[in-house]
């Protein structure tokens, strides 16, 4: 894969690209393609596309960021073709982007004990505000992210997280005799 | 809960987390705490404040555990990705640089920085145009999709309003089709509890029978299914090899084929007996092992990683061959293939453009057009001379499709979300269907059925993904509108006859195939 002079006057603007964007994009990819893995290839296509395109530097910020969602979505198109669809669909676990990420029972394990009781709360949650807190807390990502992640208004993710978080506090309060407040 | 109790406002979701996160960090940092309590002042009485922010702060540190596994996993992807990418670098002083901030600070503490610096802070930050901007520039592509979704709407309302005359009109062509109005649903097909139905149903060439592939979780096993398309009732069941779930189902236009395959393997199908005819088979030596991805220990499985195979297939419209997009290291080309014996009959060659993810023939078999939209491309080949023959940039099309008997050429982008129509003869752009991020023509060629695309994303963030609209190609208007009982619609198949669409529908209660008049 050969590098143009320009993409190597480019590279620390894809670094700075990547460390700003990478976050968010890896959670997209991870929901598009349903594994890390294919998440990971995806998103080193995207950037390795970035260092090699010669006109990246010459878009706007708002260019750029379009620019690397628009390429991980149809890269992310590509890789869910490669990989999700010979397993067959769940179309309905697609259906409200709300997919209960795979988790590994290890994974799993060692959440729950960090906290039992937490993860009882949780699954009262409804599947798009538990998603939208686990994008928050496993993925770093700020309610304008996890919008463009799940496809929804920044304004709508804002009130869902808001409304689990007071959700899960009540709750919590009450687990603790905490009643009087 | 009464309004008044709540802690955490929609409008300051983010720095509220933010705050209690970081005194996580810092703890037992006492400053951080009495910085969060002049904040806090405003919501209640001091003592209100302590209890409701212990709360709040457990809560966040809980999660916050909770996740860290998680979180520390993704950072450590994000940092190994780095490293690939970096090794496309042609000096390594950039990915030291990055690779420090992952590296250096504690994981939680990485990403929280990372998450202070987006914030605005007007009175601090220099670059705060730079951080504004960025979430202007989400801002605007939010506000455009919905203006996209905006304009679909009000094309939808205007349809609607012309629905009566122009429904009227659209029914004289077809006068004795039946009685029943648009959208009646003829049967519904369910699928067992844990059944997946592939996102493809495939309409036998007279209309008689429809073939769909689905997919057992508990047993992990594919079986192709074929019933009568008019009662819904059963007619074959071919169990399917492991190797053999495919991408993409295809019934040739004789008929007496299918084709079913995915990357590695195309399998030909007859249609009346399931027993497969012939196989054709990617072969791994023509792939590389330098592949683009092969320093990834989590990605060494061709092709998952590597983007070799067949990306896609389509019968010529005579069903005498058989077009293949073949992806491979350097390039991507499409053969012309004879089904029954594999022999190469024609080579499609491109520049450099590797994977073609969409296939389609113009009815009269004059032109082959395939998107490659992982380098932007349309390309359109002559079919007798294999010359390119028009090439669109800048297009990342997943569908795309001719027009019945006519040389124009619609595809579809989910984002922007729109579906445009264009004339290869003339290379003129004919018409753009705002909105339409899915679509497939009617066998006359005179209307669209369009739909939300399932891949969906950033791009659609209210797109009903529930409807079918069905819009008159000229005009551009609203003649019919279908709408589901069930969630999500994945695939709309119109029959070659015109008369019925096939739906793949999913809801709560599992999958289905709805089949109504057109």
């Amino acid at each position: 894969m050969e590098l143009s002079q320009k993409a190597a006057a480019d590279d620390s603007l894809v670094a700075k690209l990547y460390e700003r964007h990478s976050p968010a994009l890896f959670a997209y990819l991870h929901h598009q393609t349903g594994s890390p893995e294919n998440a990971e290839d995806v998103l080193v296509e995207v950037f390795v596309a970035a260092l090699e395109t010669s006109k990246l530097d010459q878009l706007s910020e708002k260019e750029q960021v379009s620019w690397l969602w628009r390429v991980a979505r149809n890269k992310g198109v590509d890789a869910y073709r490669r990989s999700q669809v010979r397993q067959g669909l769940d179309l309905s676990l697609v259906a409200d982007h709300i997919a209960d990420h795979e988790r590994t029972p290890e994974l799993i394990a060692l959440q729950r004990e960090a906290s039992r009781l937490l993860h009882t709360h949780l699954d009262k949650l409804s599947p798009v505000q538990r998603e939208a807190v686990r994008l928050r807390f496993a993925h770093g990502l700020r309610s304008s992210e996890i919008a463009a992640v799940m496809g929804k208004q920044e304004g709508a993710v804002r009130s869902l997280l808001a409304r689990a978080l007071n959700f899960l506090r009540a709750l919590y309060e009450k687990e603790q005799g905490e009643t009087h407040l | 809960m009464t309004q008044n109790r709540d802690f955490f406002k929609a409008e300051s979701v983010d720095e509220q987390v933010d705050q209690f996160s970081l005194s996580f960090l810092d703890e037992p940092g006492t400053n951080q705490a009495q910085t969060e309590t002049r904040r806090v002042k405003e919501f209640s009485t001091q003592d209100q404040i302590e209890h409701r922010q212990n709360a709040s702060m457990r809560l966040v540190k809980e999660l916050q555990a909770y996740y860290q596994v998680e979180h520390q996993q993704n950072l450590g992807i994000l940092e190994h990705a780095w490293g690939r990418i970096a090794a496309h670098l042609p000096a390594n002083h950039a990915s030291a640089q990055v690779q420090n901030t992952f590296l250096s600070s504690p994981l939680l503490r990485s990403s929280q920085a990372r998450i202070r610096t987006m914030q605005s802070q007007p009175s601090t930050d220099h670059s705060t145009g730079r951080k504004i901007s960025r979430s202007v520039s989400l801002l605007a592509a939010t506000l455009v999709a919905a203006l996209l979704v905006g304009m679909l709407v009000a094309v939808l309302a205007l349809g609607h309003n012309h629905q009566s005359n122009t429904v009227a009109a659209g029914k004289t062509v077809t006068p004795t089709a039946t009685p029943l109005p648009v959208g009646s649903v003829v049967y519904t097909r369910s699928l067992h509890t844990g059944t997946n139905v592939y996102p493809f149903i495939a309409w036998s060439p007279d209309s008689k029978r429809i073939a769909t592939v689905v997919f057992n979780q508990q047993s992990q096993k594919a079986q192709l299914q074929i019933w009568d398309a008019t009662t819904g009732g059963h007619l074959l069941t071919v169990p399917l090899a492991d190797n053999l779930a495919g991408d993409e189902l295809l019934w040739s236009p004789t008929g007496k084929y299918l084709v079913l395959g995915n990357l590695l393997t195309q399998a030909i199908i007859d249609s009346q007996t399931g027993s497969i005819v012939n196989t054709l088979t990617f072969t791994t030596t023509t792939v590389s092992s330098t592949s683009v991805t092969s320093q990834s220990l989590l990605s060494s499985r061709i092709p998952s990683g590597g983007g070799f195979g067949f990306y896609s297939v389509a019968w010529t419209p005579d069903g005498s061959s058989l077009a293949v997009a073949v992806s491979s290291l350097s390039r991507g080309i499409v053969e012309l293939i004879n089904p029954l014996t594999s022999a190469v009959q024609a080579t499609f060659s491109t520049p450099a453009y590797r994977i073609g993810i969409a296939m389609a023939f113009s009815s009269d078999g004059q032109y082959l057009a395939v998107s490659y939209p992982n380098d932007s491309k349309i390309v359109v080949w002559n079919v007798s001379t294999q010359a390119i023959a028009f090439q669109q940039d800048d297009y990342q099309a997943e569908t795309i499709a001719w027009q019945p008997s006519t040389h124009h050429l619609a595809r579809a982008l989910v984002f922007p979300a729109e579906t445009q129509v264009w004339d290869i003869s003339s290379q003129k752009l004919l018409k753009t269907y705002a909105g339409v991020t899915a679509f497939t023509w009617s066998p006359d060629g005179k209307e669209l059925a369009a739909y939300t695309s399932f891949i969906g994303g950033p791009g659609q963030p209210n797109a009903k993904t529930n409807e079918v609209v069905i819009i008159e190609a000229a005009s551009g208007v609203q003649v019919a509108l279908y709408q589901s009982q069930h969630r999500s619609i994945y695939t709309v198949s119109w029959s070659p006859d015109g008369r019925y669409i096939a739906t793949a529908e999913a809801s709560s209660a599992g999958n289905q195939i709805v089949v109504w008049i057109a």
